[in-house]
C-alpha cells in the first residue's frame, strides 16, 4: 500500500469541533443539506494542508481520533503513506454522526479492558511494565467516562487505544500489537456502522 | 515510553518530538516523520502543550521589540555549549 496511487476515493478525516483541521487549524467548508463541502486544495507553499489534503482509511481510524469524524472525498493522485492518505484536494461529504463522546468513552473502556488482557498474558519479565500500562489505561478510561468535555473523551479514546496497542506489543511483540490495532479498527467500523 | 520493544514500532517519543518540533513547525520534516509526529500529537497532551507554547512564543517575538545584542563572549560560550551537546548525543 505504501506509495500506492489511486484515482479517486472516499476516506475518513477526524477534525476538531467546527470541522477545524487539528494540525493546520484550517476550517473545512462543511456540506449543506444537499451539497458536499467546497473542495480544499493542499499546497506545499501554504500553511493550509501542507503537502496535500490528508485523510485515513478505516483500518487506521484509531490512530487519528479527535472530536469529529467526517467522510471525505479525495481527488487527484491519492497516495498512501504509512497510516495516512494524501491527495491534492478533498471535500467533506458528511459527518459521521455515530462518532460521539459517549462512543469515544465506550471505545476507551474497551481498549482499557483489552490492555488488561494483554498485561495478564505478558511474559513474567515484562508483566510489571505491562500491568502498569494497563492500570494507566484503566485510569484514563475512567477519566474519559467521567468527563463532560468532548475533547477529554476523544483524547481518552486515542490514549487508551495507544496504551492497549503498546501493552500488546510488550505482551506478544509486533504480531500481537498489529492484531490489537486490527481489533480496534474492527470495533470502530462496527460500532460506527462504517465500511473500511 | 522508551523500552525494549520501542524499536519494533516506528514512533516518535516525547524526547524526539522536542528535537523535531522546530522542523515540524516550519513544515521542514519529510513526510514519514511528519506523520509520526502528528500521530504522537494525537495522544500526547504534553507535546501538544509544548507545541502550543512554542507557537505563542514565536507569535509574540515580533512584539518584543528590537533584539538586544549578545556579547561576543556569551555567544562564544553558548555556541560551544551547543556544539558539545550535539557531539555528546
Amino acid at each position: 500500500m505504501e506509495g500506492a496511487t489511486l484515482s479517486e476515493r472516499l476516506a475518513y478525516k477526524f477534525l476538531r469541533p467546527g470541522a477545524v483541521g487539528p494540525f493546520s487549524g484550517h476550517p473545512w467548508p462543511v456540506p449543506s443539506a444537499t451539497e458536499p463541502g467546497e473542495w480544499v486544495r493542499g499546497s506545499l507553499d501554504e500553511d493550509v494542508c501542507r503537502g496535500g489534503v490528508h485523510a485515513c482509511e478505516g483500518r487506521f481510524l484509531a490512530r487519528w481520533i479527535w472530536e469529529e469524524l467526517w467522510v471525505i472525498e479525495l481527488a487527484g493522485e491519492v497516495e498512501a503513506h504509512g497510516h495516512k492518505l494524501r491527495a491534492p484536494r478533498g471535500r467533506l461529504l458528511r459527518r459521521v454522526e455515530t462518532w460521539s463522546a459517549p462512543v469515544a468513552k465506550d471505545f476507551a473502556e474497551a481498549c482499557a479492558s483489552r490492555a488488561s488482557e494483554h498485561a495478564a498474558a505478558a511474559p513474567a519479565e515484562v508483566s510489571g511494565v505491562a500491568g502498569g500500562m494497563a492500570a494507566d489505561g484503566a485510569t484514563r478510561a475512567e477519566a474519559a467516562r467521567a468527563t463532560s468535555d468532548p475533547y477529554v473523551a476523544a483524547h481518552g479514546a486515542a490514549v487508551c487505544a495507544y496504551i492497549s496497542a503498546m501493552t500488546a506489543l510488550r505482551a506478544g511483540g509486533r504480531e500481537r500489537h498489529d492484531s490489537e490495532r486490527e481489533w480496534q479498527a474492527e470495533w470502530l467500523l462496527r460500532e460506527l456502522a462504517l465500511s473500511d | 515510553m522508551a523500552d525494549m520493544h520501542r524499536h519494533e514500532i516506528d514512533e516518535v517519543t516525547c524526547r524526539e518530538f522536542v528535537e523535531l518540533v522546530t522542523d515540524y513547525w516550519e513544515g521542514a520534516l519529510p513526510e514519514d516523520r511528519m506523520e509520526l509526529v502528528e500521530e504522537h500529537l494525537v495522544m500526547c497532551d504534553w507535546c501538544k502543550t509544548y507545541l502550543e507554547q512554542m507557537e505563542v512564543t514565536v507569535e509574540a517575538l515580533p512584539e518584543a521589540g528590537e533584539r538586544e545584542p549578545v556579547p561576543e563572549e556569551t555567544e562564544r560560550v553558548l555556541l560551544s555549549a551547543f556544539r558539545d551537546w550535539k557531539a555528546r548525543r
